[in-house]
């Protein structure tokens, strides 16, 4: 028989031990009776002979080996109906850990997609990209460690350094395009990643239906192709097997459909929103013809991702990319300044099994942050139900003596006890996956608010299994072996004498609620530790939304268009802004509308070198402005103060003197307070110095991120570009004067006139492509996402935790006062008032509310150091912060500590002094 | 006087089970006289000790047992030795002998020498 056999048929093992001792002992009898003895005689010298038969039995039961198991079912059986005796007792129990391991779990699922978990393709681990992957979009002047590469870089590493198996490459950026099925009217936007013809078979994902894009798609003469993604095929092509073949229109561009993508296939990049079509880069040029950069070398815009031939190390294949690099860039046509960082350029080859992992970099800390704190509540939560088990062991103390006096051995009460702690910790992590669920879907749309999709599974995947249970064993541990340990301590004395209960000073400072109260202290302590760190990041977030950003983010409509998609020519661009200048500004509703390049938070803005006038710079002195190009009515539409001189308007015409607009700060740091009136400066080397005069100042203003140190600004007008003999017109001069975004100031609510504004542009072109209507302010709110969600949950579990230790708080002490019923009775029996009996219990109470909070507030000063980096204009010391957060936790410290004592006044003298 | 079993060396009683069972197949009772018998009432094995250590050896696979009828027509659970017992018993028989002359030797009680 297996060891499980023999568990699972104890009933029969039983059954025969019976019947063999049964056959031994009638067997010896029976011979003792043919010797002579007598029936009875025999019977009492066998039982001499033989001993205790349920003293061998058990010494049988030890022989099988089992026993262990065998006990520990016992005991299951025994939690159970222990469990269902105090039904109150567990559910609170269960719940309160089902919340807490729930929460966890849920924010570990996250953490494991985001940070641990690689892509669904072929053999991940092999993957390696191609540099650190810190720059993206069209690079040019990249030096030192090259990590985008030009179409014509791309080509030359993958056909001459002889390193990889396969090399495939794609955009660093996806691009948004609209998308009409043929037949229908209706364009809707899409994403669409340009991938290399051997971007699939490198990676190894197949096509669910059709096949997917070779090498033969990716060339210039090749029909256009697209392979849409699974969920795009699920969710806007029904699932249709037939648009295999079929033919859509990309931004008015035919492309036929011939494959779906692997169904958990989402591209290279962990995303929100991950790419709905992949086309071959080679499209570039015909979807993209006024910013095309797939011919110039020197514009570098993709990512590259690789698997080494079997044999080759990795920095074998470092060193051949790098002699690569460097031969490509000595055949290209280069400043002396550019040929010397050439010499120093090199590729680094860094893991590409998670793919492209700027979410990693971005949400890293948060994640580990909420971890974090959600071990810190699940650990507050374990501390409450330790308390209830102590209390409970105490009820159960005379029982508990009694199995002692028994013989029943103090391990196998420890081992009996902890049983229990598990099996409520299991119910409750059972209970918790389920919750974790639907947590981790809440958590997706709250950390990546405003995405439609993103590409994470909820469902629990082994390690998050394998978290869970370790988390939950971790716990039951945690929380049964105190109570285990201290209830099956053996002073029987008192407990068998019936004096279980009576006048003994104060019960709170007993022994055994002695732990208890050191327990609710350090809950105290680590309340007070996320009160304040929940207070800090609220303020840091309050603090980052109230600043001033340099525009009135109320009223305000953001457009995003791509005239450059709709096939305009840089000539046709003059006429389109006139129209589009005076309907929009006709529109009823409608205070005044602008057009730029970039709007605050779109991924703004170009930089580059310039030179002042007048201006010396120190040595090694980065000579720079961050730039942008606006419409008239720019300034006014987004509600930022002109300080000095006039804005961008209608004068500032293509064919009018060439001026600009700086901000307050691009004043401070190259004309140092001087009037900059008149003054001026130009892009690029010294011989451009006098190209744009300032005619204006503006107020600084953040365009990037909510956090942002201020750098010199400066606008210029929209269609102004000094011509340069033989430049082409798809330029970086030229391109940035296609408009990304059409900015509107409505009288009222600005989601009101969104409908009569995409009208109007509808009129004046159908085929603008719209890809975004947004107001200004909820597009700030959507940068400023993350520092919400951080206060938001820290907030959250902040509270929990405040709320777990009063109630702990309160079971302690309401406890205590059923136990001192005598004390009190006796106490108003001589004559104390009710309102100093709720002095006592409540003076009690504030004693462990306050050396919680010295050392909680000790441990808020060294933990909140560890955030320091997350707060915004807020120090992680911050005296009002944490004078707020303790006088919270005071406050419900009173009131959890008023209810019990009120109770206690309420005590009459006669009923307890019969209580005893 | 019988020798309680406590007074045999750690794993005699083992070995004394395991030799008795490899004459053919028993019952419980039988090892129990035949040891009473063989040792010359010198060797009482108490049900307490035998038992435990029948279903040890169980246990470890040293015998198997099967329930069959006496010759008395009542149900017993008759002990055999397998294969690893055979194994285990001479292992043991012949470091056991190797033990009791070597202690014979130094205790004087026998000529010769052992191997």
């Amino acid at each position: 028989m297996n060891w499980w056999q023999r568990v699972w048929q104890r009933a029969k093992q039983e059954e025969q031990l019976d019947k063999e001792l049964e056959f031994h002992i009638e067997a010896r009898i029976s011979d003792l009776r043919d010797a002579g003895l007598s029936e009875e005689d025999a019977g009492r010298r066998v039982r001499q002979e033989f001993g205790g038969v349920a003293q061998v039995k058990e010494h049988c039961r030890d022989a099988r080996g089992t026993r262990w198991l065998e006990d520990f079912f016992k005991d299951i059986r025994f939690a159970i109906r222990q469990m269902r005796r105090a039904p109150s007792f567990t559910a609170v129990a269960v719940l309160t850990l089902a919340l807490g391991i729930g929460a966890n779990t849920a924010i570990f699922t996250l953490v494991n997609a985001v940070l641990v978990k690689s892509l669904p393709v072929r053999d991940p681990a092999q993957l390696l990209l191609l540099g650190n992957i810190r720059t993206w979009g069209v690079v040019s002047g990249q030096t030192g460690s090259f990590s985008v590469f030009s179409h014509d870089l791309y080509k030359h590493l993958r056909d001459n350094t002889g390193v990889f198996e396969g090399l495939c490459a794609f955009q660093s950026l996806d691009i948004r395009v609209t998308v009409r099925r043929s037949g229908t009217d209706a364009a809707q936007p899409a994403g669409v990643k340009l991938v290399s013809g051997n971007y699939f078979g490198v990676l190894g994902v197949n096509a669910a239906l059709g096949r997917t894009i070779t090498p033969s798609d990716d060339s210039a003469s090749a029909p256009l192709v697209a392979v849409v993604s699974f969920r795009y095929w699920s969710q806007r092509l029904s699932r249709n097997p037939s648009v295999i073949g079929s033919t859509v229109e990309l931004g008015g561009v035919p492309v036929a459909i011939v494959g779906v993508g692997a169904p958990e296939f989402f591209g290279e990049t962990l995303q929100p929103d991950p790419p709905d079509l992949w086309l071959p880069v080679s499209a570039e040029h015909r979807l993209n013809p006024q910013r095309t950069v797939i011919d110039a070398p020197d514009s570098h815009w993709l990512f590259l991702i690789g698997r080494l031939k079997p044999g080759i190390l990795k920095s074998q294949a470092e060193g051949r990319l790098t002699t690569g690099l460097r031969n490509w860039l000595s055949t290209r046509d280069l400043s002396v300044e550019s040929r010397r960082d050439a010499e120093k350029s090199y590729i680094e080859l860094t893991p590409g099994g998670s793919g492209i992992t700027h979410l990693k970099r971005r949400y890293a800390e948060t994640l580990r942050l909420l971890l974090g704190i959600s071990i810190l509540v699940l650990l507050i939560a374990s501390i409450n139900i330790t308390n209830l088990l102590l209390a409970r062991g105490t009820a159960r103390s005379g029982e508990t003596s009694v199995r002692l006096a028994l013989g029943a051995s103090r391990g196998r009460l420890i081992r009996q006890s902890l049983t229990e702690s598990l099996i409520l910790a299991v119910t409750g992590a059972g209970l918790g996956l389920l919750i974790a669920s639907a947590g981790t879907k809440l958590l997706i749309a709250l950390v990546f608010r405003g995405a439609d999709y993103v590409p994470i599974q909820t469902a629990p995947d082994l390690r998050v299994l394998v978290f869970t249970g370790i988390v939950s064993l971790g716990v039951a541990l945690g929380f049964g072996l105190l109570p285990a340990i201290r209830g099956t301590r053996n002073d029987l004395g008192p407990v068998l004498k019936g004096v279980t209960r009576g006048v003994r000073g104060s019960v709170l400072s007993r022994r055994r609620l002695g732990v208890g109260q050191a327990l609710i202290v350090g809950q105290m302590a680590l309340s007070l530790v996320l009160l304040a760190a929940a207070g800090l990041f609220g303020r840091s977030l309050a603090n980052l939304t109230r600043q001033q950003f340099g525009f009135e983010r109320e009223h305000v409509l953001v457009v995003s268009v791509e005239p450059g998609l709709a096939r305009y020519e840089y000539h046709q661009l003059g006429p389109l802004y006139q129209r589009l200048h005076a309907r929009l500004n006709s529109l009823p509703g409608v205070r005044s509308a602008a057009f730029s390049l970039y709007a605050p938070f779109t991924n703004c803005c170009w930089s580059s070198g310039i030179s002042v006038q007048g201006y010396t710079p120190e040595p090694k002195e980065r000579m720079y402005a961050v730039w942008n190009r606006v419409s008239p009515r720019y300034f006014e539409t987004l509600g930022t103060k002109v300080l000095l001189g006039r804005p961008i308007d209608e004068r500032d015409t293509a064919t009018a003197r060439h001026v600009v607009v700086v901000t307050e700060g691009f004043v401070r740091r190259y004309f140092r307070n001087q009037n900059p009136i008149g003054k001026r400066f130009g892009i690029g080397e010294d011989s451009h110095r006098g190209d744009l005069e300032i005619v204006g100042v503006v107020e600084n203003a953040k365009y990037n991120s909510p956090r942002e140190e201020l750098r010199p600004m400066a606008f210029l007008p929209l269609l102004q570009v000094r011509p340069q003999p033989g430049e082409p017109l798809q330029s970086a001069q030229y391109r940035s004067n296609f408009i990304r975004t059409i900015e509107v100031r409505a009288a009222g609510d600005p989601s009101a006139i969104a409908g009569g504004v995409r009208q109007a542009l509808h009129e004046i072109d159908p085929n603008l492509p719209v890809m975004r209507i947004n107001t200004l302010s909820s597009q700030l709110g959507r940068t400023l996402n993350q520092e919400s969600v951080i206060a938001e949950l820290a907030g959250f579990f902040g509270v929990s935790a405040l709320l777990l230790a009063c109630i702990g708080l309160y079971g302690l002490i309401a406890y205590a006062v059923e136990r001192r019923t005598g004390e009190i009775g006796i106490r108003m029996a001589l004559g104390a008032h009710g309102r100093s009996v709720i002095g006592m219990v409540i003076g009690e109470v504030l004693i462990q509310g306050v050396i919680g909070m010295a050392i909680g507030a000790a441990a808020a000063l060294a933990a909140t150091r560890l955030i320091a980096n997350q707060l915004y204009e807020v120090k992680p010391t911050d005296p009002a912060t944490l004078a707020a957060a303790a006088l919270t936790l005071l406050l419900c410290v009173t009131v959890a500590g008023y209810i019990p004592a009120h109770r206690a006044s309420r005590i009459d003298p006669m009923r307890a002094l019969h209580y005893e | 006087m019988g020798v309680p079993k406590s007074d045999l060396p750690q794993g005699t009683l083992d070995l004394l089970i395991l030799k008795t069972v490899a004459l053919g197949p028993v019952h419980g009772y039988a090892i129990a006289q035949r040891l009473q018998q063989v040792s010359r009432d010198v060797v009482q094995v108490p049900g307490g000790s035998l038992y435990p250590a029948l279903h040890r050896l169980e246990n470890r696979r040293l015998l198997e047992a099967e329930w069959r009828k006496t010759e008395t027509g009542r149900e017993a659970k008759f002990y055999r030795l397998t294969r690893k017992g055979r194994a285990h018993l001479e292992s043991g028989a012949a470091s056991w002998q190797r033990l009791s002359e070597a202690v014979g030797l130094i205790l004087g009680f026998v000529e010769g020498g052992a191997r």
